[in-house]
């Protein structure tokens, strides 16, 4: 391919058509000149994130991030400059499953290694918590949904196993009132609220629930408080995620 | 005693590559601020920027092994991962466009607090240089970039021709770069 510099400032800017852009990432891999212009031109694009207003993240999001990444099964890097998220966990990462449980169980730590070290007595904790440890090691496609307003700090980890039912591993979700229950909801992309399954814990700690319905066609999932098990929605939402 | 160094980005990636969950967590104190208000500049909502940065970071957890060096600094590398996340999720919400020029300049700073004051000098310093711009030019690039915009769509939007709306991107960012290394 010949020089590109008539497509840098296009390409920084992200607006090329993906044939193009590939085409403009094949030639700056040889490319020294083109490869120093697109690095100027990327030093505007800088400028521009550093003009941007100071905006706090939730606090709950670091611990979400590190979570997920605490499920993700370590793979060989891709030799790709950007790929899209291929979420699926291959069958029998048991190892996965163990640091999901470490984690959920201790209320999300932040660090792998910790968290390892937990391993061992979280799986012998119960009995209740060995079968979630041998659900979770089938591995399938994961969110996170993290707990808001009262329920900060918990939350629960839907998982969609290939060709098996999906379920939720709740973790640090407080018990409910009497006469009200926890409602897990799929939500598609019209805003149609579609009821799964409904439960009341005893007591806080380590829960798995099956979701009840397929979750595919849908793009988001949630748990909200509820005094019926038949109907709409109408009760808070205590914790939710979009599904990519 | 002297307090232990932060490590550098390379090292950070190299610790990320090794699948080291602490690096991922530096990673995110370091640039987690700035990754979501890159976000929520281009999604303009606090729950749809909290997932594109969420699936940002896991992508950059996963592909840090494709980081190159010669290709860019750390930061950038990972904003750009935001940036087209970010574009993603706004494509497919056909029924939202985030106000497109000065609408992030109004939105309040959630933190506003004097260990600021450094990067607010920086940011009016930017804000100036894109002032310069024709308007024309200014608006082009910023539905480009933070309105998720392609050429086409633009052309369309703007009512010019596809060859004006290239030109305006080329010769805005040329000129904002010479600006800038004149500012340096």
């Amino acid at each position: 391919m010949t020089h590109v510099l008539d497509e840098l400032e296009l390409y920084v800017l992200g607006v090329l058509p993906p044939a193009t852009r590939a085409e403009v990432e094949a030639h700056l891999v040889a490319c020294d000149g083109c490869r120093a212009e697109a690095a100027a031109l990327t030093d505007v694009i800088s400028a521009m994130h550093d003009a941007l207003p100071v905006r706090e993240p939730p606090l709950a999001l670091r611990q979400r991030i590190l979570a997920s990444a605490g499920t993700r099964v370590v793979r060989p890097a891709p030799a790709t400059w950007l790929r899209p998220v291929r979420a699926w966990l291959p069958a029998g990462a048991l190892a996965a499953a163990a640091v999901v449980l470490a984690v959920l169980s201790v209320g999300l730590v932040q660090q792998l290694d910790a968290t390892r070290a937990e391993l061992a007595g979280a799986q012998a904790r119960s009995a209740t918590t060995q079968a979630i440890a041998e659900r979770v090691s089938h591995g399938g496609r994961s969110w996170y949904m993290s707990g808001v307003e009262q329920w900060k700090g918990a939350g629960g980890m839907l998982f969609v196993p290939q060709g098996a039912p999906a379920y939720v591993v709740f973790h640090d979700l407080p018990p409910v009132p009497a006469g009200a229950n926890y409602t897990i909801w799929l939500v598609d992309a019209e805003g149609r609220w579609v009821r799964g399954a409904s439960f009341a814990p005893a007591e806080s700690g380590v829960r798995m629930v099956d979701v009840g319905v397929p979750v595919e066609g849908f793009d988001r999932c949630a748990v909200t408080l509820e005094t019926q098990t038949t109907g709409k929605r109408s009760g808070p939402i205590v914790m939710q995620s979009r599904m990519y | 005693m002297t307090e232990p160094l932060e490590p550098p980005d390379d090292a950070l990636i190299a610790q990320l590559a090794a699948q080291q969950l602490g690096a991922l967590a530096t990673l995110y104190d370091r640039y987690g601020r700035l990754a979501y208000a890159l976000a929520y500049r281009i999604l303009g909502e606090a729950e749809a920027a909290e997932d594109a940065v969420h699936d940002a970071f896991l992508l950059a957890w996963r592909g840090a092994g494709s980081y190159r060096r010669e290709r860019g600094t750390v930061r950038g590398w990972l904003l750009s991962i935001v940036h087209h996340r970010s574009v993603d999720v706004l494509r497919r919400k056909t029924a939202f466009r985030p106000a497109p020029l000065e609408a992030a300049e109004h939105h309040p700073a959630d933190s506003d607090t004097a260990e600021e004051a450094a990067r607010n000098v920086e940011q009016q310093g930017v804000r100036r240089v894109l002032e310069t711009l024709p308007e024309a030019q200014r608006r082009t690039i910023e539905l480009a970039y933070f309105g998720g915009y392609t050429q086409v769509e633009l052309a369309a939007l703007m009512g010019v021709p596809l060859g004006t709306v290239k030109g305006r991107m080329r010769i805005g960012l040329q000129k904002m770069r010479r600006a800038l290394e004149h500012a340096r």
